[in-house]
């Protein structure tokens, strides 16, 4: 960390300028004392203030580069901020070259106030809010540099721009951007900005975890904009409107990448070096795209022909899919290492963590682990037919599927079992909720502790009864058995879904490869490379059982790396990705901040089925938004993009 | 209802309505530059801020929604100084070219510059000089330096005209309107109606005005079904020198097409005839109007006498009153017949509406209720753009869902939710299919069971294996039928694609009875021409125009050359044989040769009286120049010499249409035609396919833009109007597939062989046309296509070779 001289930032004034540093008062928000090797942060400028660290920065310099950056990212679509800021930029540039005016302190006060207070977009509602500090906190400086004609010091800067949804966003997803183009009408647009950043549009349109909306600004003055539905809605534009997609396979390097898993990570990397221009191979036990999105999640959450059409992208970008070939059985991981240059593992964490109860090792029928009882749904097989009771344990999404599947495939006594209670349940509410509706019976604090069997089948499920003790290290109340509370459930098939592992039974050499203990790859952080040169990994082979767009996010960058690899350089972490970091320290979301504008427009929803009908079909639970109602909901928008700035020299 | 409080001022207005359209419906002004009603709020000129008590920053007024209780202030000293200084940005670089700008006097930025009492600027900010560029289209001037940025010619392109030809592009103070897709430019104007300043000006015009130096009159476009409202400029008494249109009048509310917006120049054209001819003997010599009234009286009584019979062809673009004068002058002959070129499309369609009673008129603002609409057999980009903006106005606003059949990509394609490729002519079994399967899955309408003729209809509908060949792929079929089915309200447009085939027609009409479209929904006809609908009903028993022209022995043309849309040979052959040909028109016309008496009849311009529009309401046609219509002072002479009485002008013939009861008064006090009322029926599907020969090849003609009868004429000054390969004329189009097995490359020769003839045309590509169809769109190369046909075809069986 680097000790602060000035800070303004999150309206928290330190000034420790002229102090020893002894005496220096530290703010709440502290930055990391290098940007990357080497490149320490002197200063950083941004839409909420100023951090210096260093007095060696020269405020005048850092402000006419950071006005710079506002006028280029001025998106041209408002008056004050388009022309407004290259006045400002104009008049700041001649005080840093020596010939300032007196009049011009005063002049750029007034035109930053009206771009502030009038500008569509945070661009200009916070571009020059930094500079309005510098002219209030360091006005001597600006005061004499017009008076000596003296010209600013050159300084070496790094500048990104981010926004609230952004900054959380797995896969840097350019929120704002596409929502504005779909406000505008323009679905094709928008879509394509969402494709550079993933290949899974309508896939993350519906199942994404959304950690966007938790940091959507208009939550402040009504409710966040629905991201993930405006996500499908562009994606489905698309598919309904028979849109021709405007893609040109450019395959021109000459160095391999197999692909290993053709889940979110490994379509990701692939979607990427093919763009980069690599042939790549994807080699996937399944029939079809998707890994754990298409077995894993249901149907009436996430079609399949949804991810077929994903898959289908990447092909068209020139990736070779190889559906059906089982890594250890068809082919050999050293065979793969021989044929291709670099080699990409996503295989995810299929395999089933056990409950650590009496019989589950027994091979009782009517005992499915919840990943295979959704497999075998999703491939149109009822998993244990003359079961028709269903008790599942869990509180996560995969024991939501498991509980809303069973009653379209004709189970209409569904029950599960969870030992914590529904605030600390860790699947999304709306799934609880949707589940509630459907009729499934929760059965909160209880655990089960026994299976119950005859004649090797299931017939019920012994649990103890759980009271909430003290805060775990997840934050959670840990739960505690009450004595003697036990009590029977009569189930015909019991479903433990209380998490996955990684399933490493394709490698032939397990050994050759570090794993975590927590029995996952264990990679470089930064650059996705196992300890074997050549072979990276990412996804939840590599995180654990983790969010879909986590594993999008990281087989992207997992393919910069590759592109590196590949090119004999030695992979490092971008700019971008460094920024993600640093916009995570300073954050970007201030869920406090009084964004004084009148809201009152509440988010549109997407229209559900009735549950008395949905519960027995796996057609889509909801229907996507209309024109009419995506153009609404996008308009909502605030557009809250920000500058962030670090002198680094 | 809710209520605010506008600067102290209690209002009330609908929830969900934007503070600035509260404020403009209780008459209070507050500023803006980039806001228009046709568009969704733009927020790029930041000029209608308000503030809101208790809100801490102002915001725009175009994009905040107007909330019960709040208090706005839309004036004051902040306010004032923030938009001054707006303003005064804009002003930095915007050059002081007032004095040769087209736009001075109804400019937005001269009007907001001057309200805000700016009287220098003081700001600099460096941007690159802007060069003159060429612009999407040659009939619209770029001045870039002039822009604004408001971008609504931007949002218009795509929300209104559906294209996708202006950009934003750049960033910072280089951002500039950008046209970045010119090829997909169809020249309608839209951004030129948008446009608040001078940026985008008409550039062609060959005379220019000042907007004091000319007399600015409303009336109605004359150049297709939809029935535009536009102001014509005049100068002098004698040009048109620019169409302007306003936002506020309905129906096209300021929008129009490539020649309602540049087509008026055929109104100016010297060779324009001045004064009517008469031949005697082999010579043609200039008249008096009394000398041709009395030749043309002469020579119809005497054939009369002869116990001849005479032929009258009306044009569907003349007005109500003429057409009513011509039936009187036809009543006075023993021996007379009414035809016109309208009959072929609108005059079948009423025809069979009447028929099946189907309710018309209709109104064009029902799509907006409607959650699906069917456009079938109707380009709606070669006439009635603005039927395609209504629709795209409807998914824009009430996300409805739109599905097209047609055998070839037409302006609603692009934007539709299904698109049936129909083989031409077979639509019959398609629609019987599906309205079928409404029945047997009963997603029809109950009521649809009571009409007559349902019991007869049901069993012998949908034979599905003529399905099979009307070509469409199993995957639309379906996504047609679920949306169909699914449908509460349903509109069905349909065109010359469906009329040309009464099977079709009626096959479409009654599986709108079976959905019930005509009581939830609207079934909405085309009419190609400005007054189709109002002379097939001033006139009754009417022809086509080529019965009359084969039958008469005496011919009386008004405005219409039948070599315009007939076989060359046909006409020539019957025109020889005629004792008397009279020929009204505004310009001489390959008719007009064969014609003893030619009259002018002046332009749209100079026209008073009346159109029905394709939605039969009524349309003014008010005089622009001059002080009266020839063609009218001509019919009224002759009239009276015939002993029809003298009318003393239009409105007079006007106020007899209302006493006939041919136009009647809704209770909003409009004009329409009377409703043909009577209970609706089916009426037993044939399920044949059209087209006795077998030749593998449908040829479907289309009209660009120039139906109009003068199109070949070569008055029309903006040729250019064809530049863009959007709306390119006189090409013949070929699926890629159709090429390949043919071995033509695109631009190779085609030769063309139908029963009536032989053409040979170089061939063009065209993405996404069916298979089995070729199309050409008749511009003003027409006469060499139209020998394939006889008589007035719209879809030619044809077998092709390569050239």
């Amino acid at each position: 960390m680097a000790d602060v001289i000035f800070s303004s930032w999150q309206g928290e004034i330190i000034d420790n300028r002229g102090k020893s540093r002894e005496s220096f008062s530290a703010p709440k928000v502290k930055l990391p004392g290098e940007f990357e090797k080497g490149l320490p942060v002197k200063a950083f400028m941004g839409w909420d203030g100023i951090i210096l660290c260093d007095e060696s920065v020269d405020i005048i310099d850092m402000s006419v580069k950071y006005a710079e950056a506002v006028q280029k990212e001025s998106c041209g679509r408002c008056v004050p901020c388009r022309i407004g800021s290259k006045v400002i930029l104009g008049t700041l540039k001649g005080i840093a070259d020596g010939r300032g005016n007196k009049g011009d302190i005063e002049k750029i006060r007034n035109i930053a106030g009206s771009i502030k207070d009038g500008s569509k977009c945070q661009i200009g509602q916070t571009g020059f809010i930094p500079l309005l500090q510098a002219l209030s906190f360091f006005g001597p400086e600006f005061d004499r540099s017009i008076a000596e004609g003296r010209k600013a010091k050159d300084g070496e800067y790094r500048i990104s721009v981010t926004a609230p949804c952004m900054s959380v966003c797995p896969t840097q997803l350019d929120i704002p951007k596409y929502v504005e183009a779909i406000s505008e009408g323009r679905f094709s647009e928008s879509l394509a900005t969402i494709r550079q950043n993933t290949c899974l549009a309508g896939t993350l349109g519906r199942v994404c975890v959304r950690p966007c909306e938790s940091n959507c600004r208009r939550a402040n003055i009504d409710e966040a904009v629905s991201i993930k539905s405006l996500k499908r809605f562009a994606a489905d534009y698309e598919i309904e409107k028979n849109v021709k997609r405007d893609v040109e396979a450019k395959i021109d390097q000459k160095k391999k990448v197999a692909v290993i898993g053709a889940g979110p990570a490994g379509l990701s990397c692939a979607y990427y070096l093919a763009q980069m221009g690599y042939p790549v191979t994807v080699f996937e036990k399944l029939g079809e795209p998707g890994g754990m999105a298409a077995v894993g999640i249901p149907d009436y959450r996430l079609p399949r022909t949804v991810l077929g059409g994903e898959g289908s992208l990447v092909e068209s970008f020139g990736v070779t899919m190889r559906y059906g070939v089982t890594l250890g059985k068809d082919i050999t991981i050293d065979q793969i290492r021989k044929d291709f240059d670099a080699v990409f593992i996503g295989v995810g964490a299929h395999g089933s963590s056990p409950m650590g109860v009496e019989g589950e090792d027994m091979g009782y029928r009517g005992f499915i682990a919840g990943v295979k009882y959704l497999l075998d749904i999703n491939n149109g097989k009822d998993p244990y037919p003359e079961g028709k009771k269903v008790v599942v344990v869990g509180g996560g999404n995969v024991a939501m599927d498991c509980v809303r599947s069973s009653f379209r495939i004709g189970k209409p006594d569904v029950h599960l079992v969870y030992r914590r209670t529904k605030k600390e349940m860790p699947a999304d509410p709306v799934e609880i909720h949707e589940a509630e509706e459907e009729g499934v019976e929760f059965h909160y604090l209880c655990n089960p502790k026994r299976i119950i069997e005859k004649d090797g089948k299931v017939v019920g499920v012994e649990c103890i009864r759980m009271e909430l003790g003290e805060p775990d290290q997840s934050g959670r109340r840990r739960p505690v058995p009450v004595e003697g509370s036990e009590f029977v459930i009569e189930t015909d098939i019991l479903i433990p879904a209380i998490g996955q592992m990684v399933d490493f039974s394709f490698l032939d050499k397990k050994e050759d490869f570090s794993i975590t203990k927590w029995n996952t790859f264990q990679v470089d952080q930064e650059t996705f490379e196992t300890n074997i040169p050549g072979i990276f990994s990412a996804g939840d082979c590599e995180t654990g059982p983790d969010v879909l767009v986590r594993a999008c996010g990281n087989g992207k960058r997992a393919a910069w790396k590759i592109d590196e690899y590949l090119k004999g350089e030695k992979p490092k972490a971008r700019m971008s990705e460094k920024f993600v970091k640093f916009f995570g320290d300073v954050k970007v979301y201030d869920k406090n901040e009084n964004v004084g504008f009148l809201g009152d427009r509440a988010r549109l929803q997407l229209r559900p089925m009735a549950p008395e009908v949905r519960k027995w079909t796996f057609d889509e639970v909801e229907e996507g938004f209309r024109t009419d109602e995506a153009i609404t909901e996008a308009s909502r928008c605030l557009r809250c993009y920000r500058i962030g700035m670090i002198a680094v020299g | 209802m809710i209520t605010l409080k506008i600067d102290g001022k209690e209002i009330k207005t609908e929830e969900g309505k934007t503070i600035l359209e509260a404020a403009r419906e209780n008459n209070i002004y507050i500023p803006t530059l980039c806001y228009h009603e046709n568009l969704l709020p733009i927020g790029s000129c930041r000029l209608c801020i308000v503030e809101i008590d208790g809100y801490e920053k102002p915001m725009t007024s175009c994009t905040t929604a107007a909330v019960e209780g709040i208090s706005v202030t839309t004036r004051s000293e902040k306010l004032f100084g923030m938009r001054q200084e707006y303003l005064k940005f804009l002003l930095i670089n915007h050059p002081l070219e007032c004095p040769i700008c087209d736009s001075a006097g109804e400019c937005r930025l001269q009007d907001l510059v001057f309200e805000h009492k700016i009287e220098c600027v003081d700001l600099a900010a460096d941007r690159e000089p802007k060069k003159a560029k060429p612009y999407a289209t040659a009939l619209i001037r770029y001045s870039e330096d002039r822009c604004v940025l408001c971008l609504r010619c931007v949002h218009a392109c795509r929300e209104v005209s559906g294209r996708r030809v202006l950009e934003l592009a750049g960033s910072g103070i280089e951002a500039a309107m950008a046209p970045k897709v010119p090829e997909d430019c169809i020249s309608c104007g839209e951004c030129l109606f948008m446009c608040p300043v001078g940026a985008l000006t008409e550039q062609e015009s060959s005379l220019k005005s000042r907007k004091w130096q000319t007399k600015r009159q409303t009336t109605t476009c004359p150049h297709c079904g939809f029935g535009c409202s536009l102001d014509l400029d005049v100068y002098e008494d004698r040009f048109i020198t620019k169409v302007v249109t306003s936002p506020s009048r309905l129906p096209n509310k300021g929008s129009l097409c490539v020649m309602g917006r540049f087509g008026y120049d055929f109104a100016n054209h010297e060779a324009k005839l001045t004064a009517p001819a008469v031949k005697q003997g082999a010579e043609t010599a200039r008249s008096t109007l009394a000398e041709a009234v009395e030749a043309t009286a002469l020579a119809l009584t005497k054939l009369d006498k002869e116990g001849k019979s005479i032929g009258f062809v009306v044009s569907p673009r003349a007005t109500n009153e003429e057409a009513y004068m011509i039936s009187q002058i036809a009543k006075k002959f023993s021996k007379s017949a009414l035809g016109t070129a309208g009959y072929y499309h609108t005059g079948k369609v009423l025809e069979t509406l009447r028929g099946m009673g189907i309710p018309y008129p209709y109104e064009y603002d029902a799509i907006n209720k409607c959650d699906l609409v069917v456009v079938a057999g109707a380009d709606l980009l070669g006439n009635n753009h603005l039927l395609a903006n209504k629709v795209r106005e409807a998914v824009k606003n009430n996300g409805t869902k739109v599905a097209v059949i047609d055998p070839s990509p037409t302006s609603l394609t692009r934007a539709c939710d299904v698109w049936a490729k129909v083989a031409p002519g077979t639509d019959a079994p398609f629609f019987n299919s599906i309205a079928s399967r409404l029945i047997a899955d009963t997603k029809h309408d109950p009521d649809a069971q009571a009409l007559d003729g349902f019991a007869g209809y049901a069993g012998a509908s949908g034979k599905a294996d003529a399905l099979k060949s009307s070509g469409i792929d199993e995957k639309s079929l379906e996504k047609f039928y679920s949306l169909f089915a699914a449908a509460s309200s349903v509109a069905v447009i349909f065109g010359t694609g469906i009329s040309n085939n009464t099977e079709s027609m009626e096959a479409l009409l009654n599986l709108c009875l079976v959905k019930g479209v005509q009581k939830t929904g609207v079934v909405m006809p085309t009419a190609l021409q400005s007054n189709a609908v109002g002379v097939l009903s001033v006139l009754s028993d009417v022809l086509s125009s080529e019965d009359i022209l084969n039958r008469a022995d005496g011919l009386f043309i008004y405005e219409d050359d039948p070599f315009h849309y007939l076989t060359g040979n046909g006409v020539d052959e019957s025109l020889k044989k005629k004792a008397f040909v009279a020929v009204c028109d505004m310009f001489a016309t390959d008719t007009s040769g064969y014609a003893q008496v030619v009259v002018p009849t002046g332009s749209f311009a100079q026209k008073e009286g009346s159109f029905v529009a394709e939605d039969g309401f009524m349309r003014k046609v008010v005089r622009a120049e001059g002080s009266s219509s020839p063609g009218f002072e001509f019919l009224r002479l002759l009239l009276d010499r015939l002993g029809g009485g003298l009318y003393r002008d239009e409105t007079e013939a006007s106020t007899v249409l209302f006493g006939k009861e041919i136009l009647v008064k809704d209770e909003n006090g409009r004009a329409l035609l009377r409703s043909h009322g009577g209970q609706a029926r089916f009426v037993l599907p044939g399920n044949g396919i059209a087209g006795k020969t077998v030749r593998p090849f449908t040829l479907v003609l289309r009209n660009v833009f120039f139906h109009h009868h003068l199109a070949g004429q070569g008055v029309y000054s903006k040729m250019m109007y064809l530049q863009n390969s959007a709306v390119a004329g006189d090409k013949l189009f070929i699926s890629a597939e159709d090429a390949a097995a043919l071995g033509v490359s695109d631009g190779g020769q085609l030769i063309i062989e139908s029963d009536h003839g032989t053409a040979q045309q170089s061939a063009t590509i065209k993405e996404g046309l069916g298979r089995g169809v070729l199309e050409f769109r008749m511009a003003r190369s027409r006469k060499d296509i139209l020998k394939l046909t006889d008589g007035y075809g719209k879809h030619i069986a044809v077998t092709v070779r390569k050239g």
